[in-house]
């Protein structure tokens, strides 16, 4: 009787410890793009990268937050040509690129963000054979400037990096460590400009 | 002549000094006027920033105790959106439309740590009652199941007694016959 009694007790002693501190699961975080069909396609109009100044193009952004507590998250949108240096998840680097526009968020654990990124070319300034975007309107923010140029217009990208809070360092973070392992989270989609507006 | 030509070239030079002196006084004082106007909106931006993070750090902590502050959470997106509301507004020249949007930011990220500390209570309490259920029913749980094993065995023991008994009658009966 005394044996059972042991033995119960250690069986809901374990039970209790697990109730009060349930093991973690992989930490991560997931971004993706959807094209203006609200799916993984469709990404320009008639699913042409080719785009034309003042043509307008719908994306969704995705962020979901599995690292299983609350995190403050920030996209920071950054437009590069291919010459320009991308984030390298390796190390854990972001792109050096100033970054054009910033979304900030709370999110609880395992919630998915949205994010609509409505875009456009708004005027490119052609100059011996390069393409240079002068201005853009992201979510009818227009900005403007020498923002990238390209050979003919073409290989433009638009790099999405997920920054998020680091309570240690009190700062915003590019990456972070996991499992002995650097995670960093990006994501990039790319387009061509010709200098001639849209219809 | 010569004397008060060179006199008067004195004086106006004089005259050029004192002009020269006073605009470059202007000058730097417009400049100084700027750069502290700049420093006071990246400061200001900064701010909003590093309040966001402190009520953010609070908030996760409300969290980590097994609370759940939902509203509180909406609350601070919105002061995340006017915090980005206010930056775009002062990039575009609209800095009286961007320090509206900074104060509403501000009085938001205010309420929420007002509202925070009664939350945290209210996390560490259900924390604590959460934490003593659990451990109050570790012995409950002994007690009960020794019981029932308990009362198991006993039926087990008289049920395999009862058998013994209704075997020896049979045996008796059989010798009888």
């Amino acid at each position: 009787m005394l044996a059972f009694a042991v033995i119960v007790t250690i069986v809901a002693a374990g039970a209790a410890y697990l109730v009060l501190n349930p093991p973690l699961s992989e930490q991560f975080y997931a971004m993706y793009i959807l094209g203006s069909n609200g799916l993984a396609e469709h990404y320009y109009p008639n699913d042409n990268p080719d785009l034309t100044i003042g043509e307008p193009i719908h994306w969704t952004i995705g962020i979901y937050n599995h690292m299983g507590s609350l995190e403050y998250v920030v996209v920071r949108v950054k437009l590069l040509n291919s010459t320009l240096p991308s984030p390298d998840e390796l190390t854990g680097t972001p792109s050096s690129v100033a970054p054009l526009f910033e979304f900030a968020r709370v999110l609880v654990d395992n919630e998915t963000w949205s994010i609509p990124f409505v875009w456009r070319v708004l005027s490119v300034s052609p100059s011996s054979g390069e393409v240079l975007i002068t201005g853009i309107s992201i979510n009818q923010t227009a900005l403007s400037g020498n923002l990238v140029k390209a050979n003919s217009g073409n290989n433009y990208r638009f790099v999405f990096e997920l920054w998020f809070y680091d309570k240690a360092t009190n700062a915003l973070v590019f990456s972070w460590r996991t499992q002995n392992a650097q995670r960093s989270v990006w994501t990039q989609i790319w387009f061509n400009v010709s200098s001639t507006a849209s219809k | 002549m010569t004397l008060n030509s060179g006199g008067k070239d004195r004086v106006i030079s004089a005259r050029v000094l004192r002009t020269s002196r006073y605009l470059l006084l202007v000058i730097l004082a417009i400049l100084s006027v700027l750069s502290i106007a700049t420093f006071q909106v990246s400061t200001q931006n900064s701010d909003l920033t590093a309040s966001s993070y402190e009520v953010f750090n609070q908030l996760a902590d409300v969290y980590k105790s097994g609370g759940v502050a939902s509203d509180l959470v909406a609350k601070l997106n919105l002061a995340l959106t006017q915090i980005h509301q206010a930056q775009v507004k002062r990039n575009q020249g609209d800095a009286a439309g961007a320090a509206m949007l900074e104060d509403q930011a501000r009085s938001t990220l205010a309420d929420i740590q007002k509202a925070i500390p009664a939350r945290q209570q209210g996390a560490q309490r259900k924390s604590t009652t959460r934490t003593l259920l659990v451990m109050a029913s570790i012995p409950i749980v002994v007690i009960l199941s020794t019981l029932v094993f308990y009362a198991a065995l006993r039926t087990w023991r008289w049920y395999e007694k009862a058998k013994l008994f209704e075997m020896r009658i049979v045996e008796k009966k059989t010798t009888e016959d």
